[in-house]
């Protein structure tokens, strides 16, 4: 089953570190699927259906926008890391 | 005259016990700006001069009294200018890595030196026993320091702010033991809890014998050319800080330490001495992990809108401590993953005593973790430590050693040399994990091919803030780049190596620019100053200041083979993690780069010199 893991102001807003799905899919799909159970991750992270500027989502640890956008597919054993825009030294 | 300085600078000499006050306005202002700039151009007039005098610049001993040290403010320092509480430290030759010390810090003190009439404070000679110096009113005077000698830096604050703190009108900035006892990686701190951390500008105070400085003065900000547009501006460019969700909200929340996860993630947080990029306990030193255990609140430099600093709390058990300040990001790396030490309530204690004894997180942190990998891979016999067992993980062992190095306590002693020296006196160079002897911070290079670009030519050394490629590479600031790639990196890194000067001569601080670009820049310094400044002019100054630091390197023996990484990220393919197999492709980004900047194996040409006006 897909990880799913949420860090900063995403665990404040949603209530939950990580989440373990029963679904396959493209990341969209794991969005959506968060949102049906109870997870309104997409109104924080996605705006007219891209990522919104600065939000980083990555799939066992690479960003995807080098991979398929949120058409990067997301298999049984991955991992799917969403953080909120962060910078810092 | 230009606005934003007071017009006047302080000429210190503490071998003639003489102080003299000198006119800013007499210097090259719009080529160099103020700050690391500034600075700079003070110290190429003082290394001709020792051309002239000294027959061969190796001479030029980093902890002797002909090195010079100069504090610089900038333009903007105590202005409106947001994130303008910050001032540069710069030296000569720094003592850890030959060549020009560089260093700065935020808190209060920059724009109090500023309040007390000073625009800089130029440091030369050698006392004959403790001083500090205190800056009032335009004026300055010597004061013994015998009695402070010995004082950590918080009780040597205290005191001086018993004498002379004036009702809460005064900042201090400070050695502690770390810097009187000449640890290579000593520290200023000012303001108790911020430092001038690296390349060593502590022990280059100590060998002066000079404490302190004691800045007195009212905070009032500082009077631009044209007031009204000034304000709008600035005004307009609080409004992009605050609506942006870095500077306006995560950096405001977590601190920096926000990026523990995000890099250990990205597989790139350098782990047990740079040996993988993945820590497996890292969430437990996360900025999120400190917020809801230790965190009481935050807090933030003079003018500063965000509020990254993090003031603390250990409430019980052997690393208890009632109140401090931070660790940030790259204290929490290099006292914690780096030693694969996982347990935040000590890396907080040890942060606590890097600034208390006066030394550098990163290079104290990484000097322990380049001697555990030593004594694992049996470099280290057992007998020279001592007793204290120096593995990965030993979290006690890492602040036992904070305090052995501060006093240069038995194996402390070698430590003190910081990681290169003491590597190389047990013939294992390859595992200090340092560029031109200067120890690097929280990123594996070999997980963001432009940041090591920048690592292998950071004029300082071993620097992520020299060029911090790890805002486009990772965090997709001010656009996402690939990481492993070399396309384009070579003028990414230039321009994020010149700009990052201009921020330093400004001063403000390096995180407006996860907000604010040259054009911001330019469009507030020009009603500050009255100078009729572009983003592109700005960007020449910032070219310029980058090429003087390197030629007067070139000046001190500087050699381009030194511009390169640790053999480990070279060869050894990183082990695990979504940067598995990556080394770094130097030689081909080294090519591209120097075409770039328009030098020739590293040294910038005549030609360069010349267009930039650095040499007639």
């Amino acid at each position: 089953m897909p990880k799913i893991l949420l860090f900063s102001t995403l665990r404040e807003k949603l209530g939950i570190k990580e989440l373990q799905l029963e679904v396959e899919g493209t990341v969209l799909d794991i969005l959506r699927e968060m949102e049906k159970i109870g997870y309104p991750v997409g109104d924080l992270v996605l705006k007219d259906g891209k990522v919104k500027r600065g939000f980083i989502i990555l799939v066992n640890g690479k960003n995807i926008v080098h991979l398929e956008g949120l058409s990067t597919r997301v298999g049984v054993a991955d991992k799917v890391a969403i953080f909120p825009p962060a910078g810092g030294g | 005259m230009p606005r934003g300085y007071t017009g006047r600078y302080l000429e210190v000499d503490l071998t003639e016990e003489k102080v003299r006050v000198k006119d800013t306005f007499e210097l090259p202002l719009r080529q160099y700006l103020g700050g690391k700039g500034l600075a700079l151009y003070i110290l190429y007039r003082e290394l001709k001069k020792l051309e002239r005098t000294m027959t061969d610049l190796d001479h030029l001993d980093p902890l002797g009294p002909d090195n010079v040290l100069v504090f610089a403010t900038g333009p903007a320092t105590g202005s409106l200018f947001p994130y303008s509480g910050r001032y540069h430290v710069m030296a000569l030759r720094s003592p850890l890595t030959g060549y020009i010390a560089s260093a700065n810090s935020g808190g209060d003190f920059g724009p109090y030196m500023k309040f007390a009439g000073f625009d800089m404070v130029v440091v030369k000679g050698a006392a004959e026993s403790p001083v500090y110096l205190h800056i009032h009113d335009g004026k300055a005077e010597l004061m013994d320091a015998r009695h402070l000698w010995g004082m950590t830096t918080f009780r040597a604050t205290d005191t001086i702010l018993e004498e002379v703190g004036d009702g809460g009108r005064t900042r201090v900035a400070t050695i502690g033991p770390a810097g009187e006892n000449g640890v290579l990686f000593a520290n200023i701190i000012n303001d108790k809890h911020r430092a001038a951390g690296r390349t060593g500008v502590g022990a280059i105070m100590g060998s002066k014998f000079l404490k302190a400085i004691a800045a007195t003065g009212d905070s009032k900000p500082v009077e631009p050319e044209r007031p009204e547009e000034f304000r709008e501006k600035v005004k307009k460019y609080l409004d992009v800080i605050r609506k942006n969700p870095v500077t306006g909200e995560g950096l405001r929340k977590y601190g920096t330490a926000i990026l523990v996860n995000i890099i250990n993630q990205h597989g790139l947080y350098p782990t047990r001495n740079f040996q993988t990029g993945v820590f497996e306990k890292a969430e437990e030193q996360s900025g999120e992990y400190m917020a809801e255990k230790y965190l009481i609140r935050n807090r933030a430099c003079w003018g500063c809108p965000t509020g990254c600093g993090r003031i603390t709390k250990v409430p019980k058990g052997p690393f208890q401590i009632g109140y401090s300040e931070g660790p940030e990001y790259e204290s929490i790396w290099a006292l914690g993953a780096d030693t694969g030490n996982a347990d935040l309530e000590s890396i907080i204690k040890a942060n606590h005593l890097c600034d208390e004894l006066g030394l550098d997180t990163i290079s104290t942190g990484s000097t322990i973790a380049a001697a555990m990998e030593m004594v694992e891979k049996g470099f280290i016999p057992e007998e020279r430590l001592e007793g204290v067992d120096l593995r990965f993980g030993n979290s006690a062992a890492v602040v036992e050693m904070i305090w052995r190095i501060a006093y240069r306590s038995g194996f402390g002693d070698e430590l003190a040399m910081g990681s290169y020296r003491l590597a190389r006196r047990y013939g294992a160079e390859h595992l200090s994990m340092s560029v031109k002897r200067l120890e690097l911070p929280a990123y594996d290079p070999r997980g963001a091919w432009g940041h090591a670009l920048n690592y292998a030519t950071a004029n300082r050394g071993g620097c992520h803030v020299t060029g911090y490629m790890i805002s486009p590479e990772i965090l997709g600031i001010p656009e996402k780049l690939k990481p492993l790639s070399t396309e384009g990196k070579a003028k990414w890194v230039k321009d994020f190596q010149d700009f990052t000067s201009v921020v330093n001569s400004t001063v403000a601080c390096l995180f407006s620019t996860f907000a604010l670009f040259a054009d911001a820049y330019a469009d507030m310094l020009a009603p500050l100053t009255g100078w009729d400044l572009t983003p592109e002019e700005l960007m020449v100054i910032g070219e310029r200041i980058y090429n003087l630091e390197r030629h007067m390197m070139v000046k001190l023996g500087f050699r381009p083979e030194e511009d390169t990484l640790p053999r480990r990220f070279l060869e050894e393919p990183m082990p695990e993690g979504p940067n598995k197999g990556s080394t770094v492709p130097l030689k081909e980004l080294l090519r591209e780069y120097y075409r770039v900047r328009g030098w020739e194996n590293g040294i910038p040409t005549e030609e360069k010199l010349k267009e930039l006006g650095i040499i007639p």
